[in-house]
């Protein structure tokens, strides 16, 4: 079972009990505990974008990034 | 393209009791005849004399000519004159030499020689009546009466008339451009529309000959550039009656006060520049500064004893490298601070001279300012083929449009693609971007 909160001797060592993080928080394959205690990995899905003044390689990023391009 | 050939009218003896000239009027001509004048040296010493060919009319040229290139020649002989090479025709801007800038020695048989130069036409017809041909009449030997005979000397220049155009531009709707109304210009040349609407958010279109330029137009954030010309100078440690440091007032670097003169220290002394930074607005944020100043130094030596060097100060620290004038000849330095100050109140330019002299003939004192976030005005620029109308509209529909900071300020996005199955398809930049999705900036 996971654990969120440990004392010893009255002495808080650990505590996760008010952390907000998210799965969705987290960026995709990440792992973290959240408030729970539970392990999870991350979902959270980032989009790069680019700048240029030309048309963008077709080796520049991967699918669903952005590119924008702007004058020389 | 045209050719022209300025030949000297006038001529300037270094020393007038030991030199003479007869027949003067054969030496205002070109290279071409063989009529001479005669500079004797009558005096008895191996002492260099110097004949200067002045008077190149250089108003003969159109003002508005575009001078490809230059050539000067003398043609001349000698007869017991100093022929080594130590002692050659120099050009000169008043009675100093431009460093390379010679030919061959005269010989005992009249020749055409033709110079070297490494200056450019706008410092060789900028120094005007002041631009001469050094003539060593140094005698070979002391008891030997040396005579030089020069025949003529020119400058052929070719240039060519660019073709006249004019620029009309027009404006409908609040704001201004610049340049406003007809202007004249020629072809080839880059022309610049400054547009600056009242209200920022509004939409810009721009034709030019009716053809729709507008994804042209490049936007430009608040920053602004002021360039200022020495206000005032004040100096300390500058010998009595040393009070050349005035000459550079209200001249930028790139348009000097012409003068060979040089002011001096009796130890180390400066002259202290200050600027009229008045029109900044306060609360503006100092982006970045840099100071041209167009000078020499006297000596060609540079250590600490031979001083002739431009510093930027704030009040009395310096915020600058020390930045050495590198010759004799007038050149152009520019000093950056190393740190910039958030206010400019007491900003001056330092030139500090030692006992060798130096002297300063132009300063442009250049500022970058912000004044705040967000554009500020748009500007289109083009080159001119021929007669055209730039014709602004400010307002109407909006348009939706899309800006990227970079280290050139908001710059409007031209075009967007997104990158789907591995090829980038352009997309609708109103669509491209959506709060549920988070963004990160990559690196190309």
């Amino acid at each position: 079972m996971a654990k969120n909160k440990i004392e010893y001797y009255g002495t808080v060592l650990i505590d996760l009990t008010t952390d907000t993080a998210t799965a969705g928080d987290i960026a995709t394959g990440k792992t973290a505990h959240i408030r729970s205690g539970e392990k999870v990995t991350g979902t959270l899905r980032l989009v790069t974008y680019y700048t240029g003044t030309s048309t963008p390689s077709s080796s520049l990023g991967s699918d669903g990034d952005i590119y924008l391009k702007v004058a020389s | 393209m045209a050719t022209i050939k300025l030949i000297p009218s006038t001529y300037y003896l270094s020393n007038s009791s030991y030199l003479s000239v007869s027949n003067a009027s054969n030496m205002y001509s070109d290279t071409s005849d063989g009529s001479y004048g005669t500079v004797t040296n009558s005096r008895a010493s191996t002492t260099s004399y110097y004949i200067y060919l002045r008077g190149f009319n250089f108003d003969d040229i159109p003002s508005d000519a575009e001078v490809s290139s230059f050539t000067v020649k003398l043609k001349a002989r000698e007869s017991g004159v100093s022929t080594s090479t130590s002692y050659v025709p120099y050009l000169a801007h008043g009675t100093t030499t431009f460093s390379g800038c010679s030919t061959n020695a005269i010989t005992t048989t009249a020749s055409v020689h033709t110079f070297t130069c490494n200056q450019e036409w706008e410092t060789i017809s900028g120094y005007g009546d002041n631009f001469g041909i050094r003539i060593n009449c140094r005698r070979s030997s002391r008891n030997t009466t040396s005579y030089m005979y020069i025949y003529g000397a020119e400058i052929e220049v070719e240039y060519t008339i660019p073709e006249p155009c004019t620029i009309t531009t027009t404006l409908s709707g609040n704001g201004t451009i610049e340049p406003s109304g007809s202007t004249s210009t020629y072809k080839n040349r880059e022309f610049t529309v400054t547009i600056t609407p009242t209200n920022k958010s509004d939409q810009v279109t721009v034709t030019n000959n009716g053809t729709d330029v507008t994804s042209q137009l490049i936007a430009h954030g608040s920053d602004h550039d002021l360039s200022l010309t020495a206000e005032d100078v004040t100096t300390s440690g500058i010998q009595s009656g040393s009070s050349y440091a005035e000459y550079c007032i209200g001249h930028t670097a790139e348009n000097p006060y012409s003068s060979t003169s040089n002011m001096y220290a009796s130890d180390i002394g400066y002259a202290s520049y200050s600027f009229d930074f008045s029109s900044i607005p306060s609360g503006a944020t100092i982006e970045n500064i840099e100071v041209k100043a167009y000078g020499h130094r006297e000596s060609a030596t540079i250590d600490s004893s031979h001083v002739s060097q431009c510093v930027i100060y704030n009040g009395s620290t310096a915020i600058s490298e020390e930045v050495d004038f590198p010759s004799t000849s007038s050149s152009m330095i520019t000093i950056t601070p190393t740190t910039i100050p958030s206010s400019l109140s007491n900003v001056t330019l330092r030139h500090i001279v030692g006992y060798y002299g130096g002297l300063v003939l132009g300063i442009t004192f250049t500022v970058t300012y912000s004044t705040g976030s967000g554009l500020d005005h748009y500007t289109y620029t083009f080159t001119t083929t021929g007669d055209a109308t730039i014709a602004v509209v400010i307002g109407g529909t909006e348009q939706p449009k899309l800006y990227t900071k970079t280290t050139n300020g908001w710059i409007e996005v031209q075009s967007a693609y997104k990158k789907v199955n591995g090829a980038w398809v352009e997309q609708d930049i109103t669509t491209l971007f959506n709060s549920s999705t988070n963004y990160k900036r990559g690196t190309n």
